[in-house]
């Protein structure tokens, strides 16, 4: 099975650094720019799991969690936030919002891969 | 590839530097509100993420410490006045200046860095909270409660690398709610050495009154494992706080009962896997290896 991932990210050097490490890795990828753009790709695609930076413009991580979180046949998909910030209380507020589990950046490539392959469903 | 990538970032920060700066000046100039310190707080936090993922420290020490700087008057911790501003304006431009250095691979005016970084510091310090700068990316710290009971120490033999453990797992409504899924949990597990799962529903449910959203069953893992107990804890990472969990060393828990061992769980076992090279049988106590016990 092909593991489909939409990832989550304001930063385009980010999007294109997740889609080379995930493609490379075997995965599908589709992309958007922030929370608001996630929730419309999201009802496009069919992914197995998402990442989700937390700082974005228009809707951030939180926001797009709790979004994605309140209900349809979407809301239990795994949530991973992909954030530089390992502070607990951050980590605590996504976990609140309903995030699945973290990692941090800089990220590993195989690390990155290795979360993924974790938490797909 | 790599160099694509890298222009990219380098080309992205132009973009994010301009936020940057527009940004202050409207703060400065009083037409900036707090969808505009975002913005300046995002490019600044943008700029550190992709230095990092390029390796370029000096970029991630210096926007990492303008970010924390930026976060404590987000945080309303720190006024903008406009000494403040006037602090960051400057520390746009540097950030700028660190930027086209670094991409051409040129020398830093170190000067000018180490002193805006003493005057974000100052700022930081003088912030009516704690500022809580991210712990360097990379380093993640996890509170763990220790069980410094080693076992017996065995001084006949070789040293045995595989340590059985037993497991008890009981995932609570939250664990399905946040995305996660005790099968996966389980296989997780299993890629670690010789698994046994039992499986004890809840007394008197039958399995047409089973919630799939909170099913209320235990599970009890044996496994056999040369990977050591850090790798058990790291399968459960993400569901720590949405589950009952037991880690225990099967060889610590023999020499703390001194009855008979307890009857086999009234449960169904679901789940034997053994895989190839994983000898039989318990595991021998391991000197210096320590066993781990905690309630969740």
């Amino acid at each position: 099975m092909t593991i489909t991932v939409l990832a989550v990210d304001d930063s385009l050097t980010m999007r294109r650094l997740i889609e080379r490490a995930l493609t490379e890795s075997g995965f599908t990828v589709h992309l958007a720019e922030d929370g608001v753009h996630g929730l419309e790709v999201l009802e496009t695609c069919e992914p197995n799991v998402i990442i989700t930076d937390i700082n974005m413009p228009r809707m951030d991580g939180f926001g797009f969690i709790t979004a994605v979180r309140s209900g349809g046949p979407k809301s239990r998909l795994p949530i991973l936030t992909l954030t530089t910030e390992s502070a607990p209380e951050l980590k605590q507020r996504a976990r609140d919002a309903g995030a699945t589990g973290w990692i941090v950046k800089p990220f590993d490539k195989e690390k990155l891969a290795n979360v993924i392959r974790r938490v797909a469903v | 590839m790599e160099d694509e990538l890298r222009e990219t970032f380098f080309l992205e920060c132009a973009d994010l530097l301009e936020t940057l700066e527009s940004g202050l000046i409207a703060l400065s100039d009083g037409t900036g509100d707090a969808e505009t310190l975002n913005a300046v707080f995002r490019a600044t936090h943008s700029i550190k993420g992709g230095a990092g993922a390029f390796g370029l420290t000096e970029l991630v020490r210096f926007a990492h410490k303008f970010e924390t700087a930026l976060d404590e008057v987000r945080q309303k911790r720190l006024e903008p006045t406009a000494e403040v501003l006037k602090v960051f304006l400057r520390s746009s431009d540097v950030l700028s200046d660190l930027v086209d250095t670094v991409g051409r691979g040129a020398e830093t005016d170190n000067d000018a860095v180490d002193g805006c970084v003493a005057d974000l510091t100052k700022l930081i310090e003088s912030s009516s909270g704690e500022a809580e700068e991210a712990v360097d990316a990379g380093a993640t710290f996890e509170a763990m409660a220790l069980d410094l009971d080693f076992g017996p120490i065995s001084t006949d033999g070789p040293v045995d690398p595989f340590e059985t453990f037993e497991i008890e797992f009981r995932p609570f409504a939250a664990l399905y709610e946040r995305g996660n899924e005790t099968l996966l949990l389980l296989r997780a597990l299993e890629a670690l050495g010789e698994c046994e799962t039992v499986c004890e529903p809840v007394a008197g449910r039958m399995l047409d009154a089973v919630d799939p959203a909170d099913p209320g069953m235990t599970w009890r893992i044996t496994l056999r494992t040369e990977q050591g107990v850090d790798s058990l804890w790291e399968v459960f990472d993400f569901v720590e706080g949405d589950c009952a969990l037991k880690i225990r060393s099967a060889a610590a828990m023999a020499d703390e009962s001194e009855e008979a061992p307890a009857p086999p769980a009234a449960g169904r076992r679901i789940r034997r896997n053994r895989r190839r090279g994983v000898p039989a049988g318990r595991g021998a106590a391991v000197p210096g290896r320590r066993g781990a016990g905690t309630g969740a």
